[in-house]
């Protein structure tokens, strides 16, 4: 996201601050004129929980006033860099695709693998990918001891981190080396990304084109925001570390659980700067479940509560204000369970004893509420600049928020309570238990509201005004805990053992039809090193095992598999096919080649078509006064075409998305802007072809698998052979599941 | 029929049922009411084109509501009117489920449906016989015939349906004496949705020619009596702003509150804004003169466009709530608890509003049992015509009349008519309004106290006390 060209920077700013005034006025009136005297502890304490939430936004617009965007400088030439991935239990397939991924880096580096499992299988693989196996002997101090001791075996300038799920694209260390030509730079940090978009910390809209991820606000914007402040936070991965920096600080921090937050606020203590490089340049594999969200949430705030309490920000010496402004904002979320506990439960109070926290809810009462909440959720989303989602955001803090109170138990209790959890990677067990209050919350809100309507009903009760109020209050809170728990049980029963890239690449298949071998074009999409779906206008084989030629960009790879299952329906005079393929004896040089396709060229394909910003209210506002042309319905398709530009040898392509006035093609041919090219789409017997202009070009960043995205604009919109594939597309789409 | 469209008629029919028989169980919920029985007997000395006392005070509503009220009499006495009502009420439910099913789609006709015949207003005023529900179904009517022309194929559809709402409209005016404060919202709208000439064709000009005839032909046209009526109930109810405000939304508030969220919904947002708009004139009026006067009563005007918008409202609660989930499930479990609490909140509502006005059951008893034909009883409050009306068949030669009447002399030498058999002094709704102490020297020179009945009502109680001439 480039913020500088994001319009209306001076009005969100201006919205902020009126949203912080309306706020001061409304907890000032609250507290002077609302309180009910008969209930003072209640009052106090929805008032509190009121002055929290107003603390947290006055310090999250603090922290994102101005988000930076930064472009990367040239790398420094001929220094040294040490890659460092830390493990412990992480599946080996896992930890074979990041060094896999490690090996794609551009920059000369060596790669240390840091394996507290000491475990052997982790080793032969380190000594198979030509990396660097290390594992100490005693385990302490979990992940931050474990990156010391890769320190103590490393001499390089610069050490890069990355966690054992997190596959850096090649262009990873040229982008962020360039920043440390500034000597007081410690350390310079990429987003955490994640591509299995169908995570429990993931919502998708495939229609709209959009993601929506939970740790997106964090990322997206209150990192860039921290680092105009100079108070970027380093978060354990996808980072690169200057290590005079590290050795100022004795490496690592630890004394915390959450090691990369006190190791950061050790850095910019020591006057080290940071810099937060706001593009995806790593990929890794989010919690799949609650289970595995729950376990890294309660890591979090237990070293949450290590930091406040142990090495507060602002009690250290050499940060500067905003530093410890920015970093207060950070440790005080675990407090955030306690703010929500008290806003689920006051209704369901309200609702059973008819005690309020203020002496009246009336009309009075809510022309001082509603200004407020409705500007303060207005301010929040524009200073969000579209990642903020108040809604999902309030659905997690119904996930997580008895996760951060036990974890104020577990530091409070014996040690053996706080040991480090490693995020578990799959799914597979079992979210019941972490659903419980959840569960408590939506019941009691229920049978709350049954209770006072049934007073109300009875006449034994005539405050029909606050019992409505709180019903819709202990509604909302119900939505969020049923949102969650459907969710999460959804998320539950999901069999997939690995996250089904939906790239599409054009593929041939072979088989025997009886009259003797028989080969087709298709295009393969939810891909995994595993298996993969196959669209193909034609009949279904009626044979189970296949041959295949999956074409990559600078080699085809041949394998075979077995059809799993199929489907053919009818599309517009034709008939279409949709195979399940499990692979099948692929060589392991070739597999590994998948691998490294799908974990650079297709995931950066893929999340290349999706947003992860949603408009505003001021985007759009603001977007009105220009005259944008209407976008073609766009149709997502699975036809395998042959692409030619000029005099270049024409090339197999899949056709991703179709509309009546162009297309988007992902292929090898080398083109420029504004070229001619000539697509020949081809469905089963019959060839449509097309002619169009290059309009742009996405280019792809590994050099083993040389390709570009195209948005093509065809030389004759509307044409009677682009409606007819837009046709068949939207047909052969019911094939999908 | 597929299976959805038969489920949603049932559930809009189920919705009428409720209304028919929670307005029928208790249609005896109190005697009759003053107002009620003004109503009859003026409707009955119209359709008999006698002489009509009581038709220049209360211009307007002359003309439609109280020969309503005296046929549904002439069938089934004071029941039979409120029955007329309960008709009223449930042909108005229906306009606004039309009015919403053209403007939103039939589901959200649906809720608003449910949104007014849960409210208790509604509910109160269907079995109340008196002019409020023929006015709201006026007004009403010409919502949903303003709705048409706006979404209307053929000019000619829309000229036709622009006539009809300005019509209706034109009649709710002159049954209701509050209601031409829609006039102007009517036009204004007209004119930014149909232009300026269709407007004047097929708004302004059926308007002027409807007033000038009922100005023209009506037997008891407008006088200075309705203005001083409106100006008396502001003086003598003049409250300050923060109760005038309390009290009007006191009744409003959760309808206000769903509609508020109406405003929000992604697809109608405008047009939950611009049917809070129009719902407001009523209030305004209430407002802005701090007369309390019917408020209570009044708000049904607002609830009429509040019921569409909060059915936005609770649309959107239910896609909001639901977390923009896709399960229909879950939409609908928050769609019915939403609705539960509309339900819930009405019914409580109506209760009080069954309870507002005085019940003189026991007064109408005392006089049944120890009454004769031919007596005369004064009453402090201009309410003999309750009495009247209640033990007409009993005592047709009874006279009820205001205790002024019977007052011979003045100062201290105020002494009642000795015609006078018994006196009826009630404190009345208002409490302050015909206040028996005005009488005190006149009650405990010539009358003896023989009953003391308490009546109790939703905000407190009140005594009706019987005096005998001593």
């Amino acid at each position: 996201m480039d913020f500088r060209n994001l319009k209306g920077e001076r009005l969100r700013r201006v919205v902020a601050v009126l949203a912080v005034a309306v706020t001061i006025y409304y907890l000032y009136w609250r507290v002077t004129e609302t309180f009910n005297p008969n209930a003072l502890f209640f009052s106090w304490t929805l008032w509190c929980a009121e002055v929290f939430g107003f603390f947290t936004t006055l310090l999250f617009y603090f922290t994102v006033w101005k988000p930076t965007t930064r472009e990367a400088p040239e790398p420094l030439e001929g220094r040294t860099v040490d890659v460092l991935i830390p493990t412990i239990n992480e599946p080996v397939e896992v930890l074979r695709k990041t060094l896999l991924a490690c090996n794609d880096l551009k920059y000369p580096h060596r790669t240390l693998v840091l394996d507290d499992g000491g475990r052997d299988e982790v080793r032969e693989l380190c000594e198979e990918l030509g990396c660097v196996y290390l594992a100490r002997g005693e385990h302490e101090n979990a992940k931050a001891g474990n990156l010391n001791f890769g320190l103590e075996h490393s001499e390089a300038e610069f050490v890069a981190v990355f966690d054992a799920d997190h596959a850096p694209l090649p262009h990873f260390i040229d982008r962020l080396l360039g920043y440390f030509k500034d000597y007081e730079l410690g350390f310079a940090q990429a987003p955490q990304e994640f591509y299995n978009i169908d995570s429990f910390q993931h919502r998708v809209s495939p229609e709209k084109k959009y993601i929506w991820a939970e740790q997106g606000l964090f990322y997206y914007i209150i990192q860039p925001g921290r680092d105009h402040w100079n108070a970027a936070y380093f978060v354990g991965t996808c980072a690169i570390i200057r290590r005079k920096a590290l050795d100022d600080i004795d490496g690592f921090a630890t004394g915390s659980i959450t090691e990369d937050m006190m190791t950061s606020i050790r850095l910019q203590s020591e006057g080290w700067g940071s810099v937060y490089h706001n593009e995806p340049l790593a990929y890794g594999i989010a919690a799949e479940t609650i289970v595995p969200f729950h376990i890294q949430r309660r890591r979090w705030g237990l070293g949450g509560w290590q930091v406040f309490f142990k090495a507060n920000p602002f009690f250290i010496k050499g940060l500067s204000f905003p530093q410890r402004l920015c970093y207060l904002a950070s440790l005080i979320y675990p407090f955030e369970g306690f703010q929500k506990l008290i806003f689920y439960v006051t209704p369901p109070i309200i609702l059973f004893t008819g005690i309020l926290p203020m002496h009246a809810l009336d009309i009075k009462y809510l022309l001082h509420f509603i200004p407020y909440y409705a500007i303060s959720i207005y301010a929040f989303n524009e200073m969000g600049r579209g990642y903020g989602g108040n809604l999902l955001l309030e659905q997690f803090s119904m996930g997580k928020f008895l996760t951060y109170i036990s974890s104020l138990f577990a530091f409070l209790l014996p040690k053996r309570s706080r040991k480090f959890a490693v995020t578990p990677k799959g799914s597979g067990a079992s979210s019941g238990r972490y659903l419980t209050p959840q569960i408590l919350v939506v019941l009691a809100s229920i049978a709350a509201i049954i209770w006072a309507l049934t007073f109300l009903l009875l006449g034994k009760r005539s405050d029909e005004f606050i019992i409505a109020v709180n019903s819709l209050w202990a509604l909302y809170n119900t939505g969020l805990g049923i949102g969650i728990i459907l969710y999460a049980r959804k998320k539950s029963s999901q069999k997939r053992e690995n996250f089904r890239i939906p790239d599409s690449i054009p593929m041939f298949y072979r088989y025997e039809n009886g009259e003797g071998r028989e080969k087709r074009i298709a295009v393969a999409d939810n891909l995994t090193q595993e298996g993969i779906s196959i669209m193909t206008i034609g009949k279904a084989p009626s044979v189970r095992k296949i041959g295949l030629e999956l074409i990559l960009p600078g080699g085809n790879i041949e394998t075979e598999g077995y059809i799993t299952h199929s489907r053919t329906v009818k599309a517009n005079g034709h008939l279409a096919s949709r195979l399940g393929i499990k692979l099948n004896g692929m060589p392991r040089s070739r597999r590994d080649r998948l691998t490294r396709y799908l974990s650079s060229s297709s995931v950066s394909k893929f999340l290349s078509e999706f947003s992860t910003r949603y408009e505003t209210h001021l985007d759009r506002r603001l977007k009105k006064d220009e005259d944008l042309p209407e976008r073609a319905r766009r149709v997502r398709s699975w036809l395998p075409a042959v692409v030619t530009n000029g005099d270049s040898r024409p090339r197999y392509s899949a056709i991703r998305n179709v509309s009546e006035t162009g297309c988007l093609i992902a292929t090898e041919i080398p083109v420029e802007p504004e070229s001619p090219v000539k697509i020949m789409v081809i469905v089963g017997q019959d060839i449509v072809e097309l002619d169009g202009k290059v309009a742009r070009t996405t280019g792809l960043p590994v050099e083993d698998f040389p390709e570009a995205l195209m948005g093509i604009e065809f030389d004759e919109p509307e044409s009677e052979s682009a409606k007819y594939l837009v046709k068949i597309a939207d047909q052969i789409g019911e094939l999908v599941e | 029929m597929k299976r959805s469209s038969r489920i949603h008629y049932i559930l809009l029919a189920g919705v009428l049922a409720y209304g028919l028989v929670i307005s029928l169980v208790k249609i005896d919920y109190n005697s009759v009411f003053v107002d009620e029985a003004y109503h009859i007997v003026m409707g009955r000395q119209l359709a008999a084109g006698e002489y009509c006392p009581g038709c220049p005070a209360h211009t307007g509503s002359v003309m439609t509501w109280p020969l309503l009220a005296s046929f549904g009499d002439a069938f089934g006495g004071l029941y039979g009117a409120r029955i007329m009502n309960i008709i009223l009420g449930l042909a108005l439910t229906v306009c606004i489920y039309l009015a919403t099913r053209i403007l939103a789609g039939k589901d959200l006709g649906l809720l608003a449906a449910a949104i007014f015949m849960f409210s208790g207003q509604a509910l109160y005023l269907m079995k109340l016989a008196t002019y409020d529900m023929t006015a709201a179904l006026f007004l009403g009517g010409a919502f949903l015939m303003t709705v048409a022309a706006h979404r209307a194929g053929s000019p000619a559809y829309e000229a036709t349906a622009l006539v009809t709402a300005t019509i209706l409209l034109s009649l709710s005016a002159i049954t209701k004496y509050l209601l031409p404060a829609f006039i102007p919202v009517f036009l204004i709208y007209v004119i930014l949705r149909h232009g300026v000439m269709n407007a004047i064709l097929f708004a302004l000009a059926p308007l002027t020619v409807f007033m000038t005839m009922f100005f023209w032909f009506s037997p008891y046209p407008p006088n200075p009596q309705v203005i001083y009526q409106i100006e008396n109930a502001r003086e003598v109810s003049s409250l300050p702003l923060a109760t005038i405000f309390d009290w009007t939304f006191r009744w409003l508030s959760l309808a206000y509150l769903l509609a508020a969220f109406g405003l929000f919904h992604e697809r109608y947002r405008r047009l939950a804004a611009l049917l809070i708009l129009v719902s407001t004139p009523i209030l305004l009026i209430h407002i802005i003169t701090r007369a309390e006067t019917s408020v209570n009563k009044n708000v049904v005007f607002a609830i009429i466009f509040l019921a569409p918008a909060g059915a936005m409202g609770i649309d959107h609660i239910a896609h909001l709530f639901s977390m923009r989930e896709t399960s229909r499930a879950v939409k609908v479990f928050f769609t019915v608890s939403v609705i539960t609490i509309v339900w819930a909140y009405g019914i409580n509502n109506l209760r009080w509003l069954e309870k507002q006005h005085p019940d003189v059951t026991p007064v109408i008893e005392y006089l049944s049992r120890n009454g004769f034909d031919g007596m005369t009883v004064a009453t402090n409050g201009w309410d003999g015509v309750m009495y009247e009306y209640a033990l007409e068949s009993e005592y047709p030669g009874a006279r009820f009349d205001h205790i002024t009447w019977f007052i011979r002399g003045d100062g201290d030498g105020r002494r009642l008519d000795e015609r006078v058999d018994f006196v009826i002094c009630e404190d009345d709704y208002y409490g302050k309004h015909y206040p028996s102490e005005r009488f005190r020297d006149i009650l405990d020179s010539d009358c003896t106290l023989l009953e003391d009945f308490t009546i109790e009502h939703s905000w407190g109680e009140t005594h009706a006390l019987v005096f005998g001439r001593r």
